[in-house]
């Protein structure tokens, strides 16, 4: 179900309750735990951040944030308790989030990254197919240009036999997320989207995963964004809450 | 009251500037009733639609402010401009100057987040969030003894106010940390800072203006012209700090 509302936060992403339903393929995992199949995925962001709301600290919402009191220090705390490894360790920059092998002996990898360049004729096509509007080609490449993080999931294909490397092989944006920033102490998550021919695999919770944990690795403590009704929920599952403390999200004289 | 809001903090909300000047003085901050026509005025379109697809640009803004009667709206906002000037009874004069392009002394600042009360940060971090900052919007008070001349180094010049934005200099702005102080509230001055800071941006071509208030300040942004929830849109935080 593709959800035509143009959000910011979210877009063309269906809402995903438990990933482990949707995964059609089999395949091994880039993170050193026990999982075959069915696979336990870790996005780096599990049940650890739970635990971790449990324990913070019962301090007003922007009195804490603001004392900047809450570091990415805290956050890796917390982690030692939750079963991954990896948690501890900084994001690489670029890794592969997902490998499998379709039923033609293709292999397909699905790549993480919050470092790549992203191409604005790609990232065209791709808001295209989810159905957003035409944006100017120029503003696009000065948001992406301005944004403190751009992650990207990009999909390469190798036919059985080849290198993954070579290039002649398919290397296509299919996800993206970006966030906004002071680069001290707050970051606003905008478009988000994830190719159609790609959703319901977990792959926009593993995106915003991710983001979330590049920032809080940057010492950011504060993330939000404005999400449009119908994926609130995905959010939350994300541990997104609104309205905290009845916080208000307002627009500026917003175009009905 | 004062609240710890990233979009507002330590301001009175105003529901009339004018019943606060003690003095008589002709404001104009910019955007008067012809805002709201525009607002009748523009696309119903859907929100994200029209945002996302930039048509809405200042051009448009300025086609309305025509109907308005204030010759200002056509021109560019000045950088640094006086807000207010009055004189006091002992004959000091005083000048409130909005500013769009000031260095803002992190330890003028800090000073300031004190008064209001908000917990104390890290100024390295302070810094580097006023660097990072699209637009860092000021308000200065500076004082002069009757007879002296304003720019004199002796003379007094304070932050009394100040609110910043995040941007991707394209499409989004986001108003973060508004605080006036707390001697200089209750005069219509946050109201004008956000509405400059607002102004500014529009002029820039950034077509979507958001914040997060909290909820004692909500009514506050509403008379500026800001909307929460549009179209069931909700701002979320991740895991905040309960």
């Amino acid at each position: 179900m593709q959800t035509t509302s143009s959000s910011p936060a979210l877009c063309a992403i269906v809402p995903v309750d438990c990933v482990l339903n949707h995964l059609p393929y089999p395949y091994p995992y880039p993170y050193p735990y026990p999982y075959p199949y069915p696979s336990t995925f870790s996005f780096g962001l599990s049940t650890g951040s739970r635990r971790l709301k449990l324990s913070r600290l019962q301090a007003g919402f922007w009195e804490s944030i603001r004392s900047g009191l809450i570091k990415n220090n805290s956050t890796q705390v917390i982690e030692p308790t939750s079963s991954s490894q990896e948690d501890e360790e900084p994001l690489p920059e670029e890794f592969v989030l997902v490998e499998k092998t379709l039923p033609d002996g293709t292999i397909e990898q699905i790549i993480f990254s919050s470092g790549a360049e992203v191409d604005v004729y790609d990232l065209q096509a791709l808001c295209d197919k989810v159905g957003w509007p035409r944006r100017p080609l120029s503003k696009l490449a000065a948001a992406l240009r301005n944004s403190y993080m751009v992650a990207t999931l990009h999909s390469i294909k190798k036919s059985a036999g080849e290198e993954l490397t070579e290039p002649s092989n398919e290397k296509k944006l299919i996800g993206m997320a970006r966030a906004t920033s002071d680069h001290a102490f707050n970051a606003t998550i905008w478009d988000v989207l994830v190719d159609p021919s790609y959703q319901g695999q977990g792959l926009g919770k593993a995106l915003i995963e991710k983001l979330i944990r590049a920032l809080l690795q940057r010492d950011i403590g504060n993330i939000s964004l404005f999400a449009d009704s119908k994926v609130v929920e995905f959010y939350r599952n994300l541990g997104f809450e609104a309205d905290p403390e009845g916080i208000k999200g307002m627009f500026w004289y917003p175009r009905f």
